[in-house]
């Protein structure tokens, strides 16, 4: 038999992470009652047998070879159609990478934007992301590919015996690949807007309305926009949406961003003004705020 | 194993060598702590703390166990490419191997004795049952915060873990015949309850996880667990 050299191992844990409470041990131990069959919390639920599992069909298994074997800008693409919701994000991280740049720099990009809502994604998961879909090189501080410092650990001797220590790796860095940049490239705002409209056409005044609104210097709040939206009979009498449906929808497209605190009209909004919007008629008048008692004039704390 | 175990041999081919009582307790005490960092490993993800603690940790390059040897060295290396989203990429290996997800129906490496031993691959059957009740009888009851079964692989690994701690405490008051007792007892958990199942448990997560942290943890699992298999069986033949 080896020499199992147990001495090698030498951790240290903190003892408050212990799971269980050590007793005294008990005098008398009730024998009949320790061995008798314990019921207590029993399951009929049954795992699944993992070599029987069927895969869910359509779902995207970002582990398999064939999913890294498709072209990186469908993966991209597929990427942003999964993640709507944080395409500004996305595209943001995708124009600050043109040449190398740490997470700690994607996250002040990012926080500098003023444009990132609250979100459970850090800039170092955004990243990932992008990098399992093809859009986003990891490389080094100088642009090398990262690939080439794979991780080793270094051998050290303590006490006569070798051990690994892990060290530390270099920083890492992100540089937009060439499928990043064709996603940039093709990123039209005004072909979203377009559609939107065309999907919604009853509701051409509202969504001129809240592109108004948000004209202002100041830009403007969700609030004052159900003010100026909830309150229409167009939407109160039809019930399938709130104000939230429409700056919503404005935003995935592209035409309303929220920048410094508030929700201001972006440049491919304001053209959409200019444009498709330029003969809408919108006669609705919205009331004055303190006429409007129910309707929520702040945020309520919640940053839209 | 009376007096014998404070002169006990090192269980290895050098078994006609004495160890003197610090180097047995120094053992028990590293016994434990092994235990506790694997049992701590499956219960939970790795937090900010604990993924620190581990990065400073030296892992050893050879156990004399070739499973552990390749544990370590996977487990060493990964933490040598730690950046900012490791503990995000470990929290979510450790809910694809241990729970499963829905794009796999669930399926995962479960933590579970009874999933292994029981002919339906239920939860909570007689190994639950069984283990439960050696808790008890050493005067063991969980806490309140664990809600997951007993045969859980953390909570077996943790109760060799207080076994161990109680060796040691048994031996440094010099009561040689209770240290034997639980050196008896850990002896028979193991061949009893996790020799028959972790390595069944070990090569599901080789299927199920993602990085090598837990293919790693999987590794040094099973051959810590054959080594002290071994250890404990020479130290009670030579009794």
């Amino acid at each position: 038999m080896n020499t199992p050299d147990l001495s090698a191992f030498n951790f240290s844990f903190d003892p408050t992470l212990d799971i269980w409470a050590v007793q005294e041990p008990e005098s008398e131990l009730d024998s009949s009652e320790i061995f008798l069959p314990n019921t207590e919390g029993r399951s009929e639920f049954l795992p699944p047998d993992p070599n029987r599992v069927p895969v869910i069909e359509a779902s995207v298994n970002q582990y398999d070879p064939a999913y890294a074997a498709r072209p990186a800008l469908e993966r991209t693409r597929e990427l942003f159609a999964q993640m709507r919701p944080h395409r500004t994000a996305l595209l943001g991280i995708l124009e600050a990478a043109a040449s190398p740049i740490s997470t700690a720099q994607v996250r002040e990009t990012l926080e500098g934007s003023g444009r990132v809502k609250f979100s459970v994604y850090s800039p170092s998961n955004f990243c990932t992301m992008l990098e399992v879909a093809g859009a986003l090189d990891r490389v080094t501080a100088d642009g090398a590919p990262y690939g080439d410092a794979q991780p080793t650990p270094d051998i050290v001797e303590i006490d006569g015996a070798e051990f690994y220590q892990p060290t530390t790796p270099p920083e890492v860095c992100w540089r937009t690949t060439e499928a990043g940049a064709a996603m940039i490239a093709e990123d039209d705002p005004s072909e979203r807007i377009t559609a939107l409209l065309a999907r919604e056409p009853e509701f051409l005044p509202v969504y001129k309305r809240v592109l108004t609104l948000a004209l202002a210097e100041t830009g403007t709040t969700m609030g004052l926009l159900s003010v100026a939206v909830d309150t229409d009979p167009a939407v109160a009498e039809n019930r399938r949406f709130y104000v939230q449906h429409f700056v919503e929808s404005l935003e995935r497209a592209g035409a309303l961003a929220w920048e410094r605190g508030a929700w201001r009209t972006t440049e491919a909004g304001r053209a959409t003004l200019e444009g498709e919007l330029a003969e809408v008629a919108d006669d609705y008048e919205i009331p004055a705020l303190e006429d409007v008692v129910e309707m929520p004039t702040t945020t309520d704390g919640v940053r839209w | 194993m009376t007096d014998e175990m404070l002169a006990a041999t090192d269980a290895a081919d050098t078994a006609e060598e004495t160890v003197n009582t610090a180097e047995l307790l120094a053992l028990f005490d590293q016994r434990a702590a092994t235990y506790g960092l694997m049992s701590r490993l499956f219960s939970a993800e790795v937090d900010e703390a604990l993924l620190e603690e581990l990065h400073a940790t030296p892992w050893p390059v050879r156990t004399g166990n070739d499973l552990a040897d390749e544990g370590n060295r996977l487990i060493a290396t990964y933490l040598s490419g730690v950046w900012e989203n490791t503990l995000t990429e470990l929290a979510a290996d450790y809910m694809r191997t241990f729970f499963g997800h829905g794009y796999s129906g669930h399926a995962a490496a479960y933590p579970f004795e009874s999933v292994y031993t029981s002919e339906k691959r239920l939860l909570m059957q007689s190994a639950r049952d069984e283990v439960l009740a050696l808790y008890r009888a050493a005067g063991l009851s969980k806490k309140d915060s664990w809600k997951e079964g007993e045969d859980h692989i953390a909570l077996e690994l943790e109760y060799l873990q207080v076994l161990s701690t109680r060796v040691a405490q048994a031996l440094r008051a010099g009561n040689a015949d209770e240290a034997l007792a639980w050196v008896r007892s850990s002896y028979n958990f193991i061949d009893v309850h996790l020799a028959g199942w972790v390595p069944l448990l070990t090569a599901e997560v080789d299927k199920f996880a993602k990085t090598d942290f837990y293919r790693g943890l999987a590794f040094l699992t099973e051959g810590f667990l054959e080594t002290d298999r071994e250890l404990l069986e020479d130290m009670l033949s030579e009794d």
